[in-house]
């Protein structure tokens, strides 16, 4: 074992933002760990005080879970205290029940414990986890054996595995921790008074040594230590104290696929924590490594989730030299220090991997390098089976058989006549081509047959196995030789192809997602897209869900269109529960591992967006780390895409609302004026009728009311108008079909416009015969008001306004021609928009409505307004009204009123 | 409203044909003086010439 250690002292200051720090803290509740080093040392007897404490205060205490008290002085206290309780749920612990009381403080005995297989959370600390997200303080005990990071230690002191484990990331996070200990004579005493049963004692007597009870209780003192040191740490850097900080070095431990990297990966935990470094947990890929073995995969997902959990950054490389690799890494991250492991025994096909050590400890200029050799314990455990490059395929070997033997035949006539060295060579080409085809296991065994069949045909003495002249021999090693190296040479060609062809299909289905999505507005679109490309490479059905309006999430996209996937309630509880946490949840994460599916948050940094469940009820495989990696990667992609959809639509929104309040205002700032003007106009005289009744003549008193009169006629006209343009808007508004006469309509308009033509002079011009047209009367003669009351508006006094008629094939056509300011071509159409007001009119008052008005109603009666200047000067309005082919004879009126939309 | 009898001058500028009319009448009733312009520019035209008091 080689061993230096240097210890850097450069200064580094700020490791982590102390703000972030902060509101970190704020928001968790905060834990507290009672630490023993076994059981009967008085943890639980320690919490129950310190709660007691605290309700002393006012806080509100909850039990949470209590274990059977086997101790006497703690039962007695439990009774006396008297902590509200909340029953068990299905035999554990009610965390949602929990929650959802609120307490100020909750008391966890023994958080160690593993769930059942069914439970939400396989293990107790990630409830804990969960009450501490919401804000709820915790106090919880824990003996020292259950530390994930000292279970290789610990096991080997008391001699068996302990299998419930905390990670050491979760103590971490502990606010405080509190050590309770008691003597090793007092333990063991107590644990001889404990109420337990004789089986029970008989299994523990083993634990209760007083060499076992020593070292664990060193381990526990130990450990709290360490924890202070951190926490003072972290005050130091919390108050800007600078003091000498170790170095930003990192700790890194090689992980291959086998049971022994666990220790490795525990070791390098203990050295990063004695360091006070972050560690990096490493896999290099080869080639040659990679493997379809189930097991071996299993084994090795194991050990990077082992050390994901203890806090590791997980590093995946491909590359070909393991050694070079990891060097490369070490290098870029500043690792300092390295651990990896030996086997212990030295195979054939481990060979290459003692020298990956080796290389390594060559090249590691300026890093230490550990190296631990595997221990005997870990060799117990049940090994991975030897790597197969592929399944043993009957197929191949027959074929190679076969063609053998056909070669054999073909041969045999000619034996005599080829030179023996051709017949050789001849032997070779089912070799190389089993190589190429079958790997290296075919290729040795068309190397052997081809010996035996050379040997048997062809070499002297013939049909016998037996070799006169002992120079074949070496020609046969030579065969050997030769089709071994192309055999192996062939066969780790087409691994290497396999897995960079793999590989290139993470990287390409990750690229064709990002390049689709950033060309995709609409969200519907994008949800298939993204379930479609997911579900090829995981290679299972996929269902996307989204929440509605009510924030309700609801399944919004599946590969398939008629499976039932994402439809069932257990599936949409599981999927909630990942949208509300943000937590990848379901097969082969930490949440809910027994579901059928797994679950990834589409989550950009601040917000989730949705969830993806990945249905793997016909596989029975937990997706590999790689794939699960890839898997959230597209995640990441989906969610960034929706994000980005959800923002183009929010801005169009933003847009709509912006252009409305804006028509909004013009309504306001305009309506307001048209009201107001007559409206003053009419108080005022009214007001002046009142009070001075006396000064005025009669002719005043009548030019008074005329004005009267004028202001309610204008304030009407504009009621009518607004009252029109919202039936228009809302499509309420229905014509009233009847037959009606141009010319009276034309009468009854003039006979309105007459109160306020002032001077104009209103000129018009009728043909001998119009012929009825079907519309809405009262609306075409609102359309005609507007629009002549438009060219009194625009133009002098004393011009002419001319309004004319004309029958055409088709269509009446009604014109309107004044000798007013005219109109801007660029305004020709857009007069007829809504509040749109051409420039040249700005400082006469007016809505901005009327022309939208008549435009609305003209074409629901499918005729056309438009408007074109005047032949001298002026604008000239042209209504087209369309015929119907029945109004030609002009028949009876239908009295029935038809709607028409 | 105090009413004069000694002719005061009342320039009334406004664009709105009804409230003029109204102002005429109204003042008139009371013995004012009326001149009426429909634009600014006529306004203060008529301001220099005729000088309401």
């Amino acid at each position: 074992m080689i061993r230096t250690l240097r210890y850097n002292e450069l200064e580094q200051e700020n490791r982590q933002d102390v703000r972030q720090l902060v509101s970190e803290l704020a928001k968790r509740g905060k834990l507290t760990l009672f630490l023993g080093a076994a059981a009967g040392v008085g943890k639980t007897y320690a919490m129950l005080t310190a709660a007691e404490k605290q309700r002393e205060q006012g806080i509100d205490v909850l039990l949470g879970w209590m274990e059977a008290a086997a101790y006497p002085d703690t039962k007695s206290l439990n009774a006396k205290l008297q902590f509200p309780v909340l029953s068990k749920k299905n035999g554990l612990m009610d965390t949602e029940g929990i929650i959802q009381k609120r307490p100020g403080l909750v008391l966890v005995d023994n958080l160690e414990p593993v769930n059942g297989p069914n439970a939400m959370r396989p293990k107790r600390y990630l409830d804990v986890e969960t009450i501490l997200g919401h804000g709820i303080d915790v106090y919880a005990t824990l003996n020292i054996q259950h530390v994930e990071s000292l279970n290789d230690i610990v096991s080997r002191i008391i001699g068996w595995n302990v299998v419930e484990t905390v990670p050491d990331t979760f103590l971490e996070q502990a606010d405080r921790i509190q050590l309770v200990d008691a003597p090793t004579d007092e333990i063991i005493q107590r644990f001889n008074r404990a109420g337990l049963n004789e089986s029970e004692r008989e299994a523990q007597r083993k634990f209760y040594r007083a060499g076992n009870i020593d070292a664990l209780r060193e381990m526990a003192f130990r450990y709290a230590a360490q924890r202070v040191d951190s926490q003072l740490e972290q005050y130091m850097q919390a108050k800007k104290i600078s003091g000498p900080w170790p170095v930003a070095e990192k700790v890194m431990v090689c992980v291959s696929a086998s049971p022994f990297s666990k220790q490795l990966i525990r070791m390098g935990r203990q050295m990063a924590a004695g360091l006070k470094s972050d560690w990096i947990a490493v896999y290099v890929q080869t080639p040659q490594g990679f493997s379809k073995d189930k097991e071996k995969q299993d084994q090795l997902s194991r050990n990077l989730q082992l050390a994901e959990e203890l806090g590791a950054e997980v590093v995946t490389i491909s590359g070909n030299h393991i050694a070079e690799e990891l060097l490369s890494l070490a290098r870029s991250r500043n690792v300092k220090q390295m651990i990896i492991g030996k086997p212990l025994r030295s195979r054939i096909g481990e060979w290459l991997r003692s020298s990956v050590v080796e290389q390594i400890i060559r090249n590691s200029h300026g890093i230490n390098v550990h190296v631990i050799p595997a221990s005997l314990k870990s060799d117990q455990e049940p090994r991975a089976p030897l790597r197969g490059y592929r399944s043993f395929s009957l197929k191949s070997y027959a074929w190679i058989t076969v063609s053998i033997a056909l070669l054999t035949v073909i041969l045999h006539p000619f034996g005599l006549t080829f030179e023996l060295v051709n017949i050789a060579l001849l032997y070779l080409i089912p070799v190389l081509l089993s190589a190429v085809y079958g790997g290296i296991g075919p290729s040795f065994y068309a190397a052997a047959l081809g010996v035996l069949a050379f040997d048997f045909f062809f070499v002297p003495p013939f049909l016998s196995f037996t070799v006169a002249d002992l120079r074949y021999l070496v020609s046969f090693v030579v065969f050997l030789a030769v089709a071994a190296l192309t055999g192996s040479l062939a066969a780790r060609l087409k691994e290497q192809l396999r897995f960079s062809k793999q590989r290139e299909a993470h990287t390409a289905s990750l690229y064709a997602l990002s390049r689709q999505m950033s060309a995709i507005t609409d969200i519907h679109s994008l949800l298939e897209n993204v379930s479609r490309q997911v579900s090829q490479m995981a290679g299972t059905p996929v269902a996307i869900y989204l929440p509605d309006d009510k924030n309700e999430l609801r399944l919004s996209a599946s590969s398939f269109v008629h499976s039932q996937l994402g439809q069932s309630d257990s599936e949409m509880v599981i999927a909630k529960w990942v949208y509300q946490h943000g937590e990848i949840a379901g097969k082969g994460s930490n949440t809910l591992r027994e579901s059928s599916g797994l679950y990834v948050p589409l989550r950009t940094e601040d917000r989730i967006y949705g969830v993806l469940s990945v249905n793997l009820e016909s596989s029975h495989a937990v997706l590999s780390p790689d794939t699960v990696r890839l898997l959230e990667a597209l995640c990441g992609l989906a969610a960034s895409a929706i994000a980005r959809v959800k923002l183009a639509e929010e801005a169009k929104l933003a847009h709509l609302m912006a252009e409305s309040e804006k028509l909004r205002t013009a309504l306001l700032d305009s309506v307001s004026h048209e009201l107001r003007t007559p409206l003053a106009t009419i108080i005022g005289s009214v007001t002046g009728l009142i009070e001075g009744d006396r000064l005025f003549s009669p002719e005043d008193r009548l030019d008074l009311l005329a004005t009267i009169r004028d202001g309610a006629l204008r304030m009407n006209r504009l009621v009518t108008n607004l009252l029109g343009m919202v039936k228009l808007e809302s499509d309420m508004l229905h014509l009233r079909k009847k037959w009606c006469d141009v010319e009276d309509i034309i009468g009854v308009v003039l006979a309105q416009v007459k109160d306020f033509q002032q001077h104009r002079n209103i000129r018009v011009e009728l043909p001998d015969h119009i012929p009825m047209i079907l519309g809405d009367e009262v609306l075409l003669e609102q359309v005609l008001v507007n629009v002549i009351s438009n060219a009194i508006k625009f133009s002098p006094d004393y011009s002419n306004i001319d309004v004319s008629v004309k029958t055409e094939e088709s269509s009446v056509v009604i014109a309107v021609a004044d000798a007013g300011i005219g109109l801007a071509a660029a305004d020709r159409e857009r007069i007829f928009d809504k509040f749109y007001r051409a420039e040249a009119t700005r400082h006469v008052p007016g809505t901005g409505l009327g022309l939208a008005i008549c435009k609305g109603i003209v074409e629901l009666h499918g005729g056309l307004i438009t408007a074109q200047p005047n032949v001298d000067r002026g604008t000239k309005v042209m209504i087209s009204l369309p015929l119907n082919e029945e109004s030609k004879p002009s028949p009876l009126p239908p009295e029935g009123e038809t709607e028409q939309p | 409203m105090t009413i004069t009898e000694n002719g005061a001058r009342i320039l009334v500028i406004d664009d709105e044909p009804q409230i003029q009319k109204l102002l005429k009448v109204t003042l008139q009733a009371h013995h004012f003086e009326i001149h009426e312009a429909t634009t600014g520019e006529d306004g203060v035209l008529q301001a220099s010439s005729f000088i309401p008091i």
